[in-house]
């Protein structure tokens, strides 16, 4: 007999403007399994999680939840009613410490005196932590999370942020968690031991909605799997029923087209192996003769944040490389990419772009010489939110001749110039005019990509280039870098924490451990192990430069 | 389904289609939007007022009739109005701007007062100069002074972290009762009644229209031409786009290059400038002196005409006339209602707190023309999702 499910979606749709983010889905969480939910960008997986979770409310359909029909207004109904979501863009309050931000919305206080049930009576407004941090220490020690509970949340690396999230979550009493993307921006090791925290949490009996387009994560944890494309639920299937090469084909081509093409042996080239991408190859000469793009000789600079110092950073890059900066998160990754844009200067060491010292030359300068800068979170640190798209292409090129003419911007080339690149990179937008708000997380990501890929740059700082995007959308990014990288000269510093990808994709890899770089070698004679070691702080005798 | 829905759009006929666009809804109910829509508020607000006009004794449509002819129902009614809209709209226009660029000016009511100051000092103690050059120097004298006392608030801001909330609050009380104390003693003309000298007649703004002892000046098209310059400037040229890219976003516009900082500070330099100029316009088109509590708390006024017109520069005419209106009806309403000045005071509140509580009717406005300019290009629009995913 099939158990009740815990959650029912029956035919939830949610409209954004003339667009179904999602289309009469109908859906059985049961209760204690891990639940993917896999689709490309723009599928609508957090639309539907956000439905569940409150924040949206649907144009039609209704939420069954252990048995009766409820419906969220918000968050905090969501929540009380034991949903917790870990979102993929995390809001957090900077300036508080990670226990206040944990018990945000939540805050203890002191047993009631004079007054009847909880939140009354004269202390009742008085916070009282002590409990509230025994209780966050338990959850936390259970988990396995090294939280500092009085440190400033803004001080901490995006891991540590999404476990607080996590923490906070529990605390609170959340049987059903939701967790969005939670592993984008985490380094193998981190995903790896997350994956393990996921199904600890499926042992202690909770019921965990995954939302992921990778593929891997998904069948190492999940018990089923349901795809969404294009706003509709294609299939939900057993996790030991299938395999990544059916789930990724639906993902991409819809259930009834990956179902008419059963001979998937006689199809030249599985899917999955169609984008994978091999382009390593050794450094030409030429390119190493046709000089050096950009040279950073000693360069040492304070701690920043939660990463320690940079010591002694010394790197190059030619005309054409694209150059791999890995390591394990807040080893200093963030601090480098700052200085090589211009954002903060180092302490010492020099910075020589093309034979010219530029240490000392601001972002504007920088941007001058077409060095662009793609910033981890974009949303907060490129984007403007609320505006256009046609704005937020704008934003750093409103100063050209070709889009300002006397002081007056030329809305025409504009607008041109913004649909080329909504065609050109396949963002899912409803055209330049729309406000940034209504992308999806990963079509935000395309469009801050777009922004500085436009027009072949002389040099692109990438920090987590693939955040995001999907299978397909990741592929068609590397194809690009490839191109420029190749055709144009394009040199790119690629940070990620993803040693495959970046071993797939780079001409030279470099690692960082605690603000050094422990080696850096042609990515040909590197292996993940190779990389593995390095990031964990043991030099060798591999670097061969 | 979608593109189906676009091309029944489509084919609706001309007025419908401008129906269906203006309420937002399919032409077949379009009462209920309208009703939940725009007019709510206002409505509410305006029956509120009519109920507390019975109470007072006093019919409810004379209140609108009443309130109606004296702002706008005579001519001489319509320059009162006029004049008292222009120094809200160079105020509104103060906050309107600073509020782009993400800061927010509440020390108008000092700026103004001390450029309303200045500006009479200079205009008396310039009186040699020729009336087409005294004029204008008045006029960039009070701006600059408003400027200039804008300048510590932000200042303190860039390179303190002090709020410019408060350092603007406490710089109005400054202003308030430095220039008090400067027209009774140093600056007055020698009488207790705590005035400057009046600006002589060669410093008057000069007259566009008269007819017997009506007349009305340049000021108020002056106000009018800065707000229009100002939306001109803030969303069609590349610093306006600077300046607010500086207030959405400030972190992002910093790594686009823009010095976001150095907006801020002269936006707010600006800001003050514009009240400034709002006291030298009331000295040299109105008053002709400058006196002790000379404005009427204008710069506040400022404050709720811009968040009325949602910080847009091109709705600043609306929402000031709106304001200015129940101000000149409340002679009107005092004589021919009899009613007492306390009632028109709280019926000015209810209809204003009605429109404010709309949450942005002016927003719902700039989002129909936007709809607008959408639907015209609708074709490229409804396809798009189709062309991205099997693009």
């Amino acid at each position: 007999m099939v158990p009740l499910p815990l959650i029912e979606f029956r035919d939830i749709s949610k409209k954004f403007g003339e667009i179904y983010a999602n289309k009469g889905i109908c859906l059985d969480i049961r209760r204690g399994e891990i639940h993917a939910i896999a689709g490309e960008n723009g599928a609508g997986k957090t639309t539907l999680m956000k439905v569940l979770f409150g924040r949206l409310q649907p144009d039609c359909g209704s939420l069954i939840l252990r048995g009766s029909a409820v419906s969220f207004r918000s968050p905090r109904e969501a929540v009380r009613a034991g949903i917790g979501m870990v979102h993929q863009d995390i809001l957090f309050f900077p300036q508080l410490s990670v226990l206040e931000n944990i018990i945000v919305g939540f805050e203890p206080s002191w047993p009631s005196l004079g007054g009847s049930g909880p939140g009354r009576g004269f202390f009742a407004k008085v916070l009282r932590t002590g409990p509230a941090r025994k209780a966050i220490g338990e959850i936390r020690d259970s988990l396995g999370f090294r939280l500092e509970m009085d440190r400033r949340a803004n001080e901490l690396p995006f891991a540590s942020r999404q476990q607080i999230e996590l923490v906070r979550m529990l605390y609170r009493g959340a049987e059903i968690l939701i967790l969005d993307e939670p592993t984008s921006l985490l380094s193998p090791d981190e995903t790896e031991k997350f994956l393990g925290l996921m199904k600890s949490l499926r042992a202690g009996g909770r019921t965990v909605l995954f939302i992921s387009h990778r593929l891997m994560e998904v069948f190492s944890v999940a018990d089923r799997i349901t795809v969404l494309r294009r706003g509709r639920l294609e299939t939900t299937l057993d996790a030991g029923s299938t395999d990544m090469e059916e789930v990724a084909r639906i993902m991409v081509d819809g259930a009834d087209l990956a179902r008419r093409r059963p001979d998937r042996e006689s199809s030249p080239g599985s899917l999955s192996g169609k984008y994978l991408i091999d382009a390593r190859r050794p450094l030409r000469p030429s390119q190493v003769s046709e000089g050096l793009v950009l040279e950073l000789q000693n360069v040492s600079s304070g701690p920043s944040g939660s990463e320690p110092p940079l010591r002694d950073i010394s790197i190059s890059i030619a005309k054409g490389e694209i150059f791999g900066l890995g390591g394990i998160v807040g080893n200093g990754q963030r601090s480098l990419a700052r200085i090589l844009a211009g954002k903060i200067s180092p302490d010492s060491g020099s910075l020589l772009f093309r034979g010219e010292e530029i240490s000392r030359q601001g972002i504007k300068e920088r941007l001058a010489k077409n060095i662009r800068w793609l910033q981890e979170s974009p949303l907060e640190e490129a984007l403007l939110p609320e505006s256009s798209l046609l704005e937020n292409f704008l934003l750093g090129r409103q100063r050209r001749e070709e889009f300002a003419r006397g002081g007056f911007v030329r809305r025409q080339r504009i607008i041109r110039f913004s649909e080329e690149q909504i065609a050109l990179n396949d963002i899912a937008a409803p055209g330049p005019l729309a406000p940034l708000s209504s992308l999806s997380g990963g079509n935000r990501q395309k469009l801050a990509l777009a922004r500085v890929l436009a027009g072949a740059p002389s040099l692109a700082i990438l920090e987590q280039p693939c955040r995001g995007l999907d299978l397909r959308a990741a592929a068609a990014f590397h194809g690009r870098l490839l191109e420029l990288s190749r055709k144009s000269g394009v040199s790119f510093i690629l940070i990620s924490y993803d040693f495959d990808e970046l071993l797939s994709i780079c001409d030279r890899i470099a690692v960082i451990y605690r603000g050094e770089i422990m080696g850096t070698a042609q990515s040909l004679n590197l292996s993940r192990e190779i990389l593995g070691r390095w990031a964990a702080g043991v030099k060798d005798t591999h670097g061969d430069e | 389904m979608e593109m189906n829905r676009g091309e029944e759009k489509a084919k609706a006929s001309r007025p419908w289609r401008f129906f269906s666009r203006v309420f937002q809804t399919p032409v077949p109910n379009p009462l209920r939007r309208l009703s939940a829509g725009f007019l709510t508020a206002p409505a509410a607000g305006l029956l509120i007022c009519m109920g507390l006009a019975l109470a007072a004794g006093a019919g409810p449509i004379d209140l609108i009739r009443t309130i109606w002819s004296g702002s706008w129902g005579s001519a001489e009614a319509a320059i009162n109005t006029l004049t008292k809209m222009t120094p809200l709209l160079c105020t509104g226009l103060a906050v309107a701007l600073a509020y782009r660029a993400g800061l927010l000016n509440i020390g108008c009511e000092g700026q103004l007062t001390v450029g309303a100051l200045v500006s009479a000092c200079f205009a008396v103690a310039g009186s040699r100069l020729p009336g087409f050059l005294l004029l204008p120097l008045t006029l960039v004298c009070g701006a600059a002074a408003g400027g200039l006392w804008a300048l510590p608030a932000i200042l303190l801001r860039q390179w303190r972290g002090v709020h410019e909330v408060i350092s603007a609050l406490l710089l109005n009380y400054m202003a308030i009762h430095l220039c008090s104390y400067l027209v009774s003693g140093p600056f007055g003309d020698g009488t207790a009644m705590g005035r400057t000298p009046p600006i002589p007649a060669w410093a008057q703004m000069p007259e566009v229209w008269r007819s017997g002892s009506l007349f009305f000046t340049l000021a108020p098209l002056i106000a009018l031409l800065l707000c229009f310059g100002a939306w001109l400037w803030l969303s069609k040229t590349l610093w306006g786009f600077e300046a607010r890219s500086a207030g959405t976003n400030f972190d992002a516009a910093v790594n686009a290059g823009i010095s976001a900082s150095r907006w801020q500070i002269m936006i707010f330099l600006k800001s003050g400038a514009l009240a400034g100029l709002a006291g030298a316009l009331e000295v040299c088109a109105v008053h002709h002196r400058f006196y002790r509590s000379f404005s009427p708390g204008y710069g506040f006024d400022g404050l709720t005409a811009a968040f009325l017109a949602n910080g847009s520069p091109q709705w600043l005419w609306l929402s000031t006339a709106f304001m200015a209106s129940l101000r000149s009806a409340d002679k009107l309403l005092q004589i021919g209602l009899n009613l007492s000045p306390n009632f028109i005071l709280v019926v000015q509140a209810v209809l204003l707190l009605s429109v404010v509580s709309q949450g942005g009717i002016w927003r719902q406005i700039d989002k129909f023309s936007s709809q607008a300019r959408r639907s015209s290009r609708k074709d490229d629009s409804t396809h798009q999702p189709d062309r991205a995913v099997t693009g």
